[in-house]
């Protein structure tokens, strides 16, 4: 049976939510810190020449090439910018 | 420093403590300062060339260094604090050093900014004119209303959040002007600042921005020049140089808007 639209929107929020839960249960320590991490620099050196974008208003492939360009423009440590970069992707 | 340049850069970074204390260095080398050669000869008060792209003004090179500093951890929440120093240099016309150096700071904390910087330039001149030493400064704050309470109405609420009052007050001390380069018609390197209208330039600026976009934003500023004297004004009659001296600039105002957008 084809679910109707307010189903469908139920559906896709709860089948976000999972995938988010799932991120959270399956990240390594490593990535949960790094996650972390981008969520404090994200809106500090964002914020430092524009108004801070969230995560989003892009895809997670847009991220990969913003967070380069902005790196080069930038001059942020490349750890720190693999930090909000994690957390861009992610947070969505 | 000019606006434009043609060279080589070298650049990095590091985080040297906590989350939030970095460093970073910018190191190029490129065409050689110059000033304007139309002029039969050069004095005192004239401005760097703003284009330095393929046209060589010297053979010589410049090098240019940049070093910045953030000394407070994020997890401190003591804002955003930047602390840098730059410096650019070489020969004009292959014999005569140009240097300047300068240090600045920007602190951001939460929905206050402020910027600042201090520059100084020393111009060596040839045999029988007199050093040409300058400095200027600006101090700016700002403030973004992202937190006023808001009104209940939607499309006013949007219009108050996204505007950022700001304030500045500059200034700049030099020698001369030379009045042959005064030019108020826009182009591209145009030169608008206070400093090439009179030798000591102090200015008050009130400006308002509106972010339409996180990197696109419409800046109106209202700019109130004090009244300074002091200095000398040369001025070209074909190839002889004539000295005046500026009585007090009036209290001039302008009203200056601009779109600016970020990639």
């Amino acid at each position: 049976m084809i679910p109707a639209p307010r189903s469908l929107l139920v559906t896709l929020t709860i089948a976000l939510a999972l995938a988010s839960h799932v991120f959270a249960l399956e990240a390594t320590p490593d990535e949960r810190k790094l996650f972390i991490e981008g969520a404090k620099l994200w809106p500090v050196y964002c914020a430092q020449c524009h108004n801070a974008r969230p995560g989003s208003q892009f895809s997670p492939a847009q991220w990969d090439a913003i967070t380069m360009h902005m790196r080069t423009q930038s001059i942020i440590p490349t750890k720190n910018m693999r930090a909000i970069k994690e957390f861009l992707q992610q947070a969505r | 420093m000019p606006p434009t340049d043609l060279g080589v850069q070298l650049r990095g970074s590091m985080q040297w403590g906590e989350l939030g204390q970095d460093v970073d260095y910018t190191a190029w080398i490129a065409n050689g300062p110059g000033f304007d050669s139309t002029l039969p000869q050069p004095v005192v008060g004239q401005t760097l060339n703003p284009q330095n792209n393929i046209g060589i003004n010297t053979n010589g090179r410049a090098l240019g260094a940049r070093f910045r500093i953030y000394p407070f951890p994020l997890d401190a929440n003591l804002g955003r604090l930047e602390l840098g120093a730059s410096t650019y240099d070489g020969k004009w016309q292959d014999s005569f050093w140009f240097y300047s150096w300068g240090l600045h700071f920007a602190y951001l904390n939460h929905d206050l900014q402020a910027r600042g910087e201090f520059v100084e330039t020393y111009r060596q001149m040839p045999p029988g004119s007199g050093p040409d030493n300058r400095q200027g400064w600006y101090i700016q704050l700002g403030y973004f209303l992202r937190k006023v309470p808001t009104t209940g109405n939607v499309y006013f609420d949007d219009v108050i959040h996204r505007l950022e009052p700001a304030v500045r007050y500059s200034g700049v001390n030099q020698h001369a002007i030379v009045t042959n380069e005064i030019t108020t018609t826009p182009s591209v390197g145009f030169n608008g600042s206070p400093s090439i209208f009179t030798p000591h330039a102090r200015e008050v600026a009130l400006g308002l921005n509106y972010w339409i976009e996180p990197s696109i934003v419409w800046q109106t500023e209202f700019d109130l020049e004090l009244p300074r004297a002091g200095g000398t004004a040369f001025t070209f009659n074909q190839a002889q140089a004539l000295l005046s001296h500026p009585a007090p600039t009036p209290n001039d105002r302008a009203l200056l808007t601009q779109l600016s957008i970020g990639f």
